[in-house]
């Protein structure tokens, strides 16, 4: 029952209205009920002697008696849900920054949007946002339509073929939030998970310093591993400050800071990424990601090199 | 160890082969797969794949997938900008006729991808497993251009080599020209 | 006006004699007095080359291209003929302009790059020598716009230029032996190539890069005249200490003044691979001790993966030569979204403006609009529209910026109707020509308009970074591809228009017989009035004109007007389908009046393998 427990000012009032109108339903249900019973109890007894005439003036009250309540309960509940759509449709103060999502068979590409040009930057999968500032999220797509959800969070945006959706993300609390596609888009819609890692401002500002930073000059020691990385995974991977520059994967210039590999599915250790990269369809079969055919020793190399994007 | 842990569990998936490959199977059970690339002269200067070589057909000859991953792979490397829209030719010259510099046979068009060619064509190789060069050859073959792969005839005769700096320059020019001339039929941009 | 040509034509004949190395005589003044009704412009015609002559593309420091030379006038130029023709065989585009220095022509041929040296005393022009640089062909696949050269410079007796595989070399004038080469960019790692004219500034070598579509970082370097090793670097992007902004440096607006504006106006790291590159004309103004030079598009040329101003590309900078300090720099298009390189020329003339005479900068961008500057601040004071700009409604000179048009935006798979100009603007690297007599600039320029579809891209080295999905159409529904034009920097206006249904990407020369020569890109060459615009002679020629004709005084004494012919380059990418459009081949055409040349009398030509008698002009020793 994870999405009925939110941490957000947009997921909050759905929560509310959700339990709102699930008690008005249990009282609506109760009511119904108990009059049936009632009328099965005390009219049971007087129809000792077989059915009464169906025509009876009084029972057209009880039409009455049912319409009103139940039409003021209509109305009120779609009153209260028009007032939480309009209060969750824009955040109470100006969003921070942009999130340009977009969705990927099977992963989601995160970008950051700042005020000033210099604030833009490329991230995957895991998308940190600050304690209670507002973020406003452009959902896209670079294929088919996927679902943005994260459910704690905010509510469901469909990513569309040629349209940017607009929604907002915000929570109250710290921590890490689970979110999922939820619209069905392939062999991986299951392994296509998010994460929003909300941290105290502070915090997220040092996260956010750090990723605007390319990628360190890479170790002698790792050299190697940066030479395989830029002859056999650039064409589809970026490192920024490095001549890595593909678009058709994840930016990997900080994959180390990141918890996750295979959007959210699998842990970024150093034997899960050495394995990832020797056979990726074996642990996320129908991944776009390709077998590199790499050695042993060019595993290893690309493997250390990669630990070193932190 | 978490390392050898992880490898061996790669390892193991990758030989029970439960999920479906990436690519599409073959059409015909007789063509080589993916794996007999070994069989490929690769390296070798332009214009002289052997018989051998050219006899080799794509894997993934006639499959769909295959050519709408070689066409997403077409775009996402690059090609589009020097080979244009549908290989109509720009910078590059055009993929979709039947006159290729450096042989239209599937296995010489994998040559060019995967080695690069002396005008500019950068090789792939590294860059790109094997299975995504058969897919982009894939692409290329459904523009109708290509030379069925046992049939060198229709080929045309072996370029001159190219490899000393002596000589490039003329040879190159001599070359270029037709491809400019295929160039200069198209609409295109710098 | 016949004893002024009398007396050019005796200074000529007097020049002949002389040898190159001779100390040039000033021109007669009255090759640049102004015509009543002129607009009161001049120019600097440093360093004062002798006036038969032609050493540098745009002859003079000033980027006119104006010739002091006048036996050519309207009143003969009905008579001119071939005098004589060379072809390099080469079927890509040629864009360079002839040089002659004393009784030599040299050539530089698009790749391979070959140069000739030509004996104009000797019938027909023969071979003195060929160098043949050998440049990698790598590189014919990685220039954007066709395996191009834009020509030799010529300085310390020595030919200079740039292989288009990223290399700039320096050529004894009298051997055809190097002296030295530098590479400066690898083609097959980047993508870098070179196709600029360098511009020699006293002892250094002043050559840019090529490549901005393959997300080349742009860089001017200047080089030793004498052994070819670098003296200094100025990027295009990136922090101040690489673009070479210093405390020297004087923003002309508030939005051009900050610390390293060239990494702050990118996402962060876009400046790695931004372009910017410097493949245009370079100016030098020897009084104030400075450099002009422009700045290609950025990189991506999808502007929705580059958010801000992208500082410092489509701009031109104002350097010192001998260190390359930046003075102050102008972008004229912020966040370039439509390929609107900056890299133009940059004429620099004096005029009254404002109610004083300033040293001027003239450039006529990509975008469309004509820019007149004040070349010590890089204040705009004039900025309309030469071309059909849709993108932008106007410039406003209180903050130097344009005024987005709505609409004109690129968007990522999305297509934008009828964007104007399109991607080479309303007129691209065909540089303009001024004549100090009628002070107009005379330019051709393009009426081409484009719907464009972004598609994002990835930066793949050596591949092209480019994204920008294209379709031309001629401007305002017309069928006229292009135009020849009179531009009045001063008031910004047209003084006159000559459309012609094909693109005009020619360079244009302007000569003391008030004449304005150009050509087509369907193969015409044309003579016209400078004052009139009016059409005094065409000559059809093999291939369609996309270089940089010139003018000079032969051996003989006669003056000569010169033009290569062979289409190529970008206008082939645009044009190449429409009817008509000619073929390539480089043929150099060299005219005369009635095509007489030394070896030729009574038009019975005489050459050495018939033997002919000694005796005429340049007849063989």
């Amino acid at each position: 029952m994870g999405y009925l427990q939110t941490f957000g000012p947009r997921a909050d009032p759905a929560t509310a209205l959700t339990w709102g109108v699930i008690v008005i339903s249990l009282i609506v249900v109760a009511i119904i009920l108990a009059l049936v019973i009632v009328g099965v109890i005390v009219r049971g007894r007087q129809l000792s002697g077989g059915w009464p005439e169906i025509s009876h003036p009084r029972s057209e009250h009880w039409i009455w008696i049912g319409l009103v309540p139940t039409v003021l309960a209509l109305i009120f509940t779609l009153g209260w849900t028009v007032a939480v759509l309009a209060k969750i449709n824009s955040p109470a103060s100006k969003p921070a920054f942009t999130l340009e999502i977009t969705g990927h068979q099977w992963w989601w590409e995160v970008r950051y949007v700042g005020p000033r040009p210099a604030d833009t930057f490329t991230t995957a999968n895991e998308i940190h946002i600050p304690v209670g500032i507002p973020v406003l999220v452009k959902a896209a797509t670079a294929d088919v339509i996927h679902s943005f959800w994260i459910p704690a969070l905010t509510g469901k945006t469909d990513t569309i073929p040629g349209r940017t959706n607009l929604a907002w993300l915000e929570a109250d609390r710290a921590g890490i939030y689970r979110g999922q596609c939820t619209e069905y888009c392939g062999q991986q819609h299951a392994g296509m998970a998010a994460y929003v890692i909300a941290q105290p401002p502070a915090a997220f500002e040092a996260w956010r310093q750090a990723q605007l930073a390319p990628a360190a000059p890479a170790p002698a020691a790792v050299a190697g591993g940066e030479t395989v990385f830029n002859d056999h995974c650039s064409a589809c991977h970026a490192v920024r400050g490095t001549s890595a520059g593909g678009a058709l994967g994840p930016d990997l210039t900080h994959v180390a800071s990141r918890a996750t590999l295979a959007s959210g599915i699998l842990p970024n250790d150093r034997a899960t990424l050495m394995g990832w990269i020797a056979n990726p369809n074996s642990l996320k079969p129908g991944t776009r990601m390709p077998a590199t055919g790499l050695s042993g020793p060019q595993l290893n190399a690309v493997a250390s090199y990669l630990e070193t994007l932190k | 160890m978490t390392a050898a842990r992880g490898i061996l569990l790669a390892l193991l998936l990758a030989g029970c082969n439960g999920g479906p490959a990436i690519g599409p199977r073959p059409s015909s059970s007789s063509a080589p797969s993916a794996s007999n690339l070994a069989a490929l002269p690769l390296g070798q200067p332009p214009g002289e794949a052997t018989l051998a070589a050219a006899a080799i057909n794509n894997p993934l000859e006639g499959s769909p997938q295959a050519v709408a991953q070689g066409k997403a792979l077409f775009t996402a490397m690059n090609c589009v900008y020097c080979h244009g829209p549908q290989g109509s030719g720009l910078i590059g010259p055009p993929l979709d006729s039947a006159a290729w510099r450096y042989g239209g046979a599937p296995a010489q068009i994998y040559n060019s991808i995967h080695d690069g060619r002396p005008q500019g064509m950068p090789a792939w190789g590294s860059r790109l497993p094997p299975e995504q060069i058969w897919q982009l050859v894939a692409y290329l073959e459904s523009f109708g251009g290509a030379a069925p792969p046992a049939n060198m005839t229709g080929v045309g005769p072996p370029e001159p080599s190219t490899t000393g700096p002596q000589v490039a320059g003329q040879v190159q020019t001599d070359t270029a020209h037709q491809g400019l001339e295929d160039a200069n039929k198209r609409p295109g941009r710098p | 006006m016949t004893g002024r040509i009398v007396v050019v034509a005796l200074l000529g004949l007097a020049l002949a004699g002389c040898n190159a190395k001779t100390e040039a005589p000033s021109a007669p003044p009255s090759a640049y007095a102004p015509l009543p009704g002129a607009t009161g412009a001049s120019a600097n015609f440093a360093p004062n080359d002798p006036p038969g002559e032609w050493r540098r593309q745009a002859r003079d420091f000033a980027n006119t291209r104006f010739s002091p030379l006048s036996q050519i006038t309207a009143a003969n130029v009905g008579r001119l003929k071939i005098a004589w023709s060379f072809t390099d065989g080469i079927p890509y585009g040629h864009e360079a302009g002839p040089l002659v220095v004393g009784q030599t022509m040299y050539l530089v041929s698009p790749f391979p790059n070959t140069a000739y040296a030509l004996d104009l005393s000797k019938p027909g022009a023969p071979i003195k020598w060929t160098y043949q640089p050998h440049p990698r062909p790598i590189a014919i696949g990685k220039a954007c716009c066709d395996a191009v050269n834009r020509g030799p410079t010529f300085a310390d007796n020595k030919l200079v230029y740039s292989l288009l595989d990223g290399e700039a070399v320096a050529v004894d004038a009298a051997s055809g032996k190097p002296v030295w080469r530098t590479r400066l960019g690898d083609p097959a790692a980047t993508g870098m190539t070179i196709t600029m004219s360098p511009l020699v500034v006293g002892q250094s070598v002043l050559v840019g890069n090529s490549g901005g579509e393959m997300g080349v970082r742009g860089q001017l370097t200047a080089l030793d005249l004498n052994s070819g090793k670098v003296q200094w670097i100025a990027y295009s992007t990136g922090p101040d200490r690489d673009v070479l902004i210093g405390p020297g440096f004087r923003a002309p607006y508030p939005s051009l003044a900050g610390k390293d504006l060239g990494v702050s106006s990118w996402p962060a790291g876009g400046w790695v691979h931004g372009g910017g590159t410097v493949w245009g004309w370079i100016s030098y103004d020897p009084t104030l001790n400075l450099i002009y030079v422009g700045t290609s598009n950025p990189g991506p040329r999808v502007p929705a993966q580059r958010p801000g101003d992208n500082l410092w590309t489509s701009a031109v900078f104002a350097r010192d030569p001998t260190t390359g300090q930046a003075r102050w720099a102008y972008q004229f298009t912020p966040h370039d979204q439509w390929d609107y390189d900056g890299v133009n020329e940059d004429i620099l003339i004096q005029a009254p403006l404002g109610g004083k005479l300033r040293p001027l900068l003239v450039h006529l961008d990509r975008n469309g609009f004509a820019y007149t500057m004040d070349r010590t601040t890089g204040k705009v004071l004039v900025a309309k529209p030469f071309g059909i700009p849709n993108w932008a409604t106007s410039i406003d000179l209180a903050s130097g910026r344009p005024v987005l048009a709505p609409g004109k935006g690129a968007q990522v798979g999305q297509t934008v109707d009828d964007i104007c100009p399109t991607h080479i603007g309303s007129k691209d690297w065909q540089p303009a020509a001024f004549s100090p007599r009628t002070g107009l600039i005379y330019a051709g320029i393009f009426n081409i308009c484009m719907d464009l579809v972004d598609h994002k891209v990835a930066y793949i080295p050596g591949t092209p970074y480019d994204g920008m999905d294209i379709k031309t159409h001629a401007g305002n529904h017309t069928k006229q591809w292009g135009a020849f034009i009179a531009w009045n920097p001063l008031t910004g206006q047209r003084a006159w228009t000559i459309p012609e249904n094909f693109m005009v990407m020619s360079g244009a020369l302007a000569t003391a017989g008030d004449l304005v020569f150009y050509g087509t890109t369907d193969g015409w060459f044309r003579a016209v009035d400078a004052r009139s615009g009016k059409v005094l002679w065409s000559q059809k020629l093999a291939s369609g004109i996309t270089s940089q004709p010139m003018t000079y005084l032969g051996p003989d004494g006669r003056q000569y007007v010169a033009v290569w012919s062979g289409v190529g380059g970008v206008a082939s990418q645009v044009m190449g389908a429409k009817n008509g459009f000619p073929p390539r081949g480089g043929v150099l055409y060299v005219f005369s009046i009635d095509g007489v040349s030394p070896g030729s009398a009574q038009g019975m030509l005489v050459t050495q393998g018939a033997g002919a008698p000694a005796g005429h002009w340049g007849a063989p020793d």
